[in-house]
């Protein structure tokens, strides 16, 4: 059967979900996954389970060569034993990397019965656990999609410029591996990627196609691991940033941790070798991931989700929306401790 | 500004067509009208004695094959478009003094 | 086909005479209706089904000839002109329908046939839920479909306004529409696909459509002929010009009409922001990726086999053309006697090899009718 983008539907679980962290996520954008927890919890009322003893998938370490498939298979397998053992079938994935590798390793089970039947044997042999396969698996973003209109209808904020009344234009960055190597289990497929869209459009905010949208952000799991082979990395952002710069874009929403973390910590290494910036106005673009921008709709505030922590400032953006802030609480702890202060650092090496 | 982080970020490899300037080649056309209709099969260059050939002439860069050229004449016994691949030689170098640039 | 959409292409149109009244009235019906004992369908309309009724009436032979359109012609009916001598469609097709207009042919316009039934000696034709006729023999001409672009979503068929396909192009030359700019004016530069839905397994055709490539020669010709400005760019894997006259017609698109063939294939297309089109490709035998902008871009869609369904009664199409009997020798359909391909329902073919393809069903159909009827010396 051949597809074309429209096609690419996915099913979405309604309920029940056992949700896998991300390592970079969580380090990168700490507030974002309790934020999606919480609106799934609070906002839409669904039953979400966390479990302490998951772990990293390895997907950097696999993707660099350091960890070999099998390890990285038995791993995996551990997961969906904890989730047997909790009782759910429906998994929740934070992570574009992790997605992709998840999917790819489901395939390669498939394609390879014998395969999977190895890997039951280790995890019985060094954990005494066995697994089944999720009956539902979806990445984060898929579940917001699924329930962008619930969120709509809850919605504080919208995707529209306060002053001008206009929708904010709206780059969306899709991780590669939410789609590329398995287009039909990603929404709209690859080339036309709707999952993002889908968000910005209910959200009442208005998405740029611009010509280098399905360029890859430039991560690349070994470019960036070697610092001498960064350039290769910040390269390939710069490509999308000057190729998004003449569409003026408010923001860039991306649904996978390294892009968005590449797409707006670039921006800043980029000012300082050249001094290149790519928003509108001489300005940086403010990059979010999908957990923050559900948040940003649903009135949370910028401090308690996180979004001290983007090295792209983002009061220009809460500002466009008309979202209220207290600058002086952007750097204070939970305690309203002051633990960090406003003023850029000018060098890391 | 220019803070060094230990890395440089790269131009890529990528053509431009948008950008190409096709002024010398069209000049160069006028006179040997056949240089158009190289198909790149690379027969001229790999009979060439020198290996640079006329290939490269249809290529973006002129050079290589103007300075080794030994006007031997064997590319244009092979071409299978019948290009005058000498008489294309001697014009690109002719235009290339007009130009005033080296050959 | 996709509906078309023509936003920046101004209408010329003009009827052509040639095609204002071809009805069955048109020309004087030639031939003697003699008595005739067998009858053969012909089912479609397009440059085979033409040339085999033609061959069968000569032959005395009665012919139900059934189209689903509301007339004859096939694809000729929205071509522009012809490769490689540039005949105009028009006057091919009055060539060809000459042939037809003869006592021993019964036209049925509007008429689909969905299966054929082979039934002790006797062929049944259906349509969707009832029968339509029957015959001695049948002769399948149903031709071919283009392939649907939009399954090659990486150039964005169906999403950009800028994107056409070579038919949506050959229509606009026929209809004397213009092919302007985002702006309105002449195109600065168009570029082609070539091997769009042929030779590609990402959706699962493994076979060369032969004719897209001098399709891409013809119509870049004809771009500079129109816009002597405009820069054409014919993207290619590999160049197959294989019939008379092609390849002199390609070594006349780069000498005499500049048109540059670059090696490679266009891997993505996309908009920018004045909505001119965005495409990454190759230079492979420069070996260096490739950046152009263009005002328009043509995909050079393939052909895809349409009479496996009628062959299967299921309405599914197959992935390949569907194989003769003996393809070596003949055209007749395995296990179902008296049924013949003609045209590009047996493969891709160039008009005259489509024409010549009737014609050859024709005559196997009358040896498969002398043979039965125990008349063969
Ligand atoms: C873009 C493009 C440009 C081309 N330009 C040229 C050119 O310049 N010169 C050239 O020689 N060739 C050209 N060709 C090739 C040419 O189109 C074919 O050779 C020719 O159309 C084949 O004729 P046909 O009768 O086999 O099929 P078709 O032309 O496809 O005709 C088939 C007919 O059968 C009818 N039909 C289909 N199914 C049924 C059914 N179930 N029941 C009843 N009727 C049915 C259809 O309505 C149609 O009328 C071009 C091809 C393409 C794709
Ligand atoms: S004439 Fe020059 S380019 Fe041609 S084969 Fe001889 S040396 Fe090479
Ligand atoms: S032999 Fe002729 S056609 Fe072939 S590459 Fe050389 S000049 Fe071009
Ligand atoms: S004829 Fe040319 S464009 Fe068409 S499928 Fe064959 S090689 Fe590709």
């Amino acid at each position: 059967m051949i597809h074309y983008w429209r096609d690419y539907q996915k099913e979405i679980a309604e309920d029940e979900f056992f949700y896998v962290r991300s390592c970079i996520r969580q380090n990168f954008f700490p507030g974002a996954e309790n934020l999606f927890i919480d609106i799934l919890r609070n906002k839409l009322g669904k039953k979400v389970f966390e479990d302490a003893d998951h772990t990293t998938c390895t997907g950097i370490g696999y993707h660099s060569d350091i960890v070999p498939i099998e390890t990285t298979m038995t791993v995996i397998a551990r997961q969906f034993a904890l989730m047997k053992e909790r009782g759910y079938r429906n998994l929740v994935i934070s992570c574009v990397t992790s997605f992709g590798l998840y999917s790819e390793i489901l395939d390669l089970w498939k394609h390879d019965p014998a395969l999977k039947t190895k890997i039951e044997g280790y995890l019985s042999e060094a954990t005494g656990r066995s697994f089944d396969e999720p009956a539902n698996m979806v990445h984060a973003s898929d579940i917001l999609y699924k329930f962008r209109y619930e969120i709509a209808e809850q919605a504080v904020n919208r995707l529209v410029n306060n002053e001008t009344g206009l929708p904010l234009r709206v780059v969306d960055h899709i991780g590669c591996h939410y789609a590329k190597t398995f287009p039909e289990r990603g929404i709209g497929g690859s080339e036309f990627p709707q999952v993002l869209t889908g968000l910005i459009k209910a959200w009442g905010g208005e998405t740029v196609d611009y010509p280098e949208r399905r360029h890859c952000c430039g991560f690349g799991f070994r470019q960036y691991i070697l610092q001498s082979s960064r350039g290769y990395s910040i390269s390939h952002s710069r490509t999308k940033l000057e190729s998004m710069m003449p569409y003026e874009p408010d923001l860039i929403v991306a649904n996978c941790p390294g892009c968005a973390m590449f797409l707006d910590r670039w921006q800043y290494t980029l000012e300082e070798t050249d001094g290149s910036v790519y928003g509108p106005g001489r300005t940086k673009i403010p990059v979010v991931t999908h957990e923050e921008l559900a948040g940003l709709v649903l009135g949370y505030d910028p401090w308690e989700i996180g979004l001290q922590t983007h090295q792209v400032p983002v009061e220009g953006l809460l500002d466009k929306i008309g979202i209220r802030y207290d600058p002086e609480k952007k750097y204070a702890d939970r305690q309203g401790k002051l633990i960090g202060d406003t003023v850029a650092v000018t060098a890391i090496v | 500004m220019k803070t060094k982080f230990g890395f440089d970020i790269h131009d890529n490899r990528q053509i431009d067509l948008d950008l190409e300037d096709t002024r010398f080649a069209d000049e160069v056309a006028v006179v040997v009208k056949s240089w158009k209709a190289c198909m790149k099969c690379g027969a001229c260059v790999g009979t060439c004695p020198v290996g640079k050939g006329v290939l490269n002439l249809t290529g973006i860069n002129y050079q290589p094959a103007l300075t080794t050229c030994l006007m031997c004449g064997k590319c244009l016994l092979v071409c299978p478009r019948g290009i005058n691949t000498r008489h294309l030689i001697l014009e690109v170098m002719n235009k290339y003094r007009e130009y005033g640039k080296a050959v | 086909m996709m509906p078309r959409e023509k936003p920046y292409i101004k209408s010329n149109r003009q009827e052509i005479p040639a095609f204002a009244g071809m009805t069955s009235d048109a020309q004087p019906v030639t031939g003697n209706r003699q008595p005739v004992t067998v009858r053969v369908a012909v089912v479609g309309g397009g440059p085979a089904g033409m040339a085999a009724v033609g061959a069968l009436a000569a032959m005395h032979i009665g012919v139900d000839w059934y189209e689903k359109e509301d007339r004859v012609g096939g694809k000729l009916n929205n071509y522009h002109q012809l490769f490689p001598d540039r005949v105009p469609a028009s006057e091919a097709f009055g060539q060809l329908v000459k042939g037809t207009y003869h006592n021993h042919i019964d036209r049925h316009l509007g008429k689909a046939i969905t299966s054929v039934g082979v039934n002790a000696g006797r062929i049944s034709l259906n349509g969707k839920d009832h029968k339509i006729g029957e015959a001695d023999a049948v002769i399948l001409a149903t031709g071919f479909d283009f392939f649907d672009a939009r399954h090659k979503e990486e150039f964005g068929y169906g999403i950009y306004k800028h994107v056409i396909t070579s038919a949506d192009l050959e229509t606009v030359f026929a209809d004397g529409d213009k092919l302007l700019n985002v702006n309105g004016s002449a195109p600065a530069s168009v570029a082609f696909v070539h091997c769009v839905g042929s030779r590609d397994e990402q959706v699962g055709v493994s076979y060369c459509s032969r004719l897209c490539c001098i399709t891409g020669i013809k119509q870049a010709i004809q771009i500079r002929r129109e816009y002597r400005e405009t820069r054409v760019y014919n993207f290619y894997i590999d160049m197959r010009a294989f019939g008379r006259g092609y390849e002199e017609l390609y070594r006349e698109a780069q000498e005499n009409h500049g048109v540059r063939f670059i090696r490679g294939r266009v891997s993505e297309a996309s908009e920018d922001e004045q909505g001119r089109i965005r495409v990454k490709a190759e230079d492979t035998l420069m070996s260096r990726p490739i950046k152009l902008t263009v005002d328009w871009l043509v995909l050079l869609i393939g052909m895809s086999p349409s009479c496996s369904a009628v062959l299967s009664g299921k309405g599914e199409r197959e992935k390949s053309f569907t194989n003769a009997e003996n393809p070596l020798t003949g055209s007749a359909v395995k296990g179902q006697p008296g049924v013949f391909l003609a045209g590009c329902c047996a493969g891709p073919m160039s008009i005259p090899e489509s024409v010549a393809s009737g014609r050859s069903a024709a005559v196997q159909a009358a040896e498969y009718l002398n043979k039965k009827n125990g008349n063969s010396e």
